[in-house]
């Protein structure tokens, strides 16, 4: 993936320093920045857990042996940060049971896991042993208090030293904005609607963001954050295999399935796991049924949100609102069925990428 | 019930049994104790009415037709350029665009924020 934008990276002390943009989610965790002009980003599973040095030897890629984000997605990752070693993104699902994502927990984005998660993707991404980010991040509408933010901005800045597979690193993060999940994206897809009314609907893994902008003004009386996602798709798939096959999903089969449903709609397809269940194992075309019905299930349930919030107009929910735009990696499970009552409603490319690479923009203009 | 030939003609007009207008035209023909006669009132209320409906071509046409004064003004719906196209997912902006957008957002504030 490359950008058109030249951007020379400007020394801080001692290590070159980069925009960067940061959107750390209940299932996926995405980084982005510029490098020698060029956009880079990364993609993690949130997943983290205690890990082990000695688990080092079974790492099979390297630190920046895969260039593209959808590849790295199943990258090994060891973290190793004031003396505790954490296994993160797909291994952590792969080897552990006890992996968490800190989903549903308001704290998660100014705890320790969230810097893990922070300096794993940015350390993939970024080769210099030494590096500075300017960094701009995201918190749901529900969760965007004053008190938060402090608290995130005291969790990540500063200097971190760490190890990344067994590499010494050094980040050095300063907070230069938090901003609401969704509106990024308008950076990179809003121009059309700059001066308009337009609404987002950013579908995320456990967070749906309901937020409206007149221009670039928000009306908070017609923002909400619920708790509805892509995650709870995987709960409703997880308890029907239990009910019809009495087969326990583990959280790397739940997430492996996911992903191969929601790739089939976003141009890069990858195939459904096999899921043993005894003598036989469940189709992929079960699967995908399943799954469907959880989609439908949420999109629903999102649909009501969304027309409390803004009323129906004609049949339309926020029929009043000329542009309507969904974004997060909701785009590739429930556009349709949003659609169903939002006719208006238009995904973007890279729906899953949007906060991360619009908050990268916006920490390059205040650099600039 | 008199005639005033001098002012008005008389015109035999067929009416929907039961309608409005025939009960109209009853009230007002026991008011006068007779048939059910077209007096002074409703037949300018039928003149009127005439003149919507018959008025085209001095009662030749046979289509409804109203004088433009009494359409509604409607806005030009087919004129309007499509608000979007809908089906195709919004494509990434050119950069020099997505700079500016980032300016412009870089001054939002949202709540209670004042950190811009």
């Amino acid at each position: 993936m490359t950008m058109t934008i030249a951007y020379e990276a400007r020394g801080l002390g001692t290590s070159p320093c980069y925009p960067a943009g940061f959107d750390g989610g209940n299932t996926d965790t995405c980084f982005a920045t510029f490098i020698e002009g060029q956009e880079h980003i990364t993609v993690l599973p949130s997943a983290i857990a205690l890990g082990s040095v000695a688990r080092l030897d079974l790492l099979r890629s390297g630190v920046h042996g895969v260039p593209t984000a959808h590849e790295r997605y199943h990258q090994d990752v060891l973290v190793s940060y004031q003396g505790v070693d954490y296994f993160v993104g797909y291994m952590a699902m792969r080897h552990q049971k006890l992996a968490t994502t800190q989903r549903g927990d308001e704290t998660r984005y100014a705890s320790r896991d969230q810097l893990l998660r922070l300096l794993a993707a940015s350390g993939l991404t970024i080769p210099t042993t030494a590096y500075t980010l300017e960094l701009v991040t995201t918190l749901p509408v529900g969760y965007y208090t004053r008190q938060l933010r402090r608290q995130v901005r005291a969790c990540l800045e500063g200097e971190h030293v760490f190890q990344l597979n067994g590499q010494q690193r050094r980040a050095t993060i300063r907070v230069r904005k938090i901003l609401v999940e969704g509106p990024p994206a308008l950076v990179l897809y809003g121009a059309d609607s700059a001066r308009q009314q337009r609404l987002l609907i950013d579908g995320g893994g456990y967070t749906t963001e309901f937020v409206v902008l007149d221009g670039f003004e928000p009306l908070p009386e017609l923002c909400r954050g619920v708790e509805l996602g892509v995650e709870q798709i995987g709960e409703y798939l997880a308890e029907q295999v239990q009910e019809r096959y009495q087969r326990k999903l583990s959280v790397r089969e739940r997430s492996d399935i996911l992903r191969a449903y929601g790739s089939q709609r976003s141009g890069h397809p990858e195939a459904y796991p096999t899921i043993a269940c005894g003598r036989t194992s469940i189709a992929a075309a079960e699967l995908a049924s399943i799954v469907r019905e959880g989609c439908l299930k949420v999109g629903e349930l999102t649909l009501k949100e969304a027309a409390s919030l803004w009323g129906i107009t004609n049949e339309v929910v926020a029929g009043h609102i000329p542009y309507h735009y969904h974004v997060g990696g909701s785009v590739w499970f429930y556009h349709d069925v949003l659609r169903s009552k939002m006719p208006h409603l238009r995904a973007v490319e890279q729906a899953e990428l949007v906060n991360a690479r619009g908050s990268m923009r916006i920490a390059q203009a205040l650099c600039s | 019930m008199p005639r005033n030939t001098e002012e008005f003609e008389y015109v035999q007009v067929p009416f929907p049994k039961g309608s409005a207008v025939v009960q109209h035209l009853r009230e007002e023909a026991r008011r006068y104790s007779g048939r059910a006669f077209v007096g002074p009132h409703i037949a300018l209320l039928l003149i009127d009415r005439d003149a919507h409906l018959y008025g085209s071509a001095e009662g030749q046409g046979r289509g409804i037709w109203f004088p433009p004064a009494y359409l509604a003004r409607l806005p030009p719906v087919a004129e309007e350029p499509p608000l979007q196209d809908v089906e195709a997912p919004v494509k990434m902006s050119e950069a020099e665009v997505v700079q500016a957008q980032a300016r412009a957002m870089v001054r939002m504030q949202f709540g209670d924020d004042d950190e811009a």
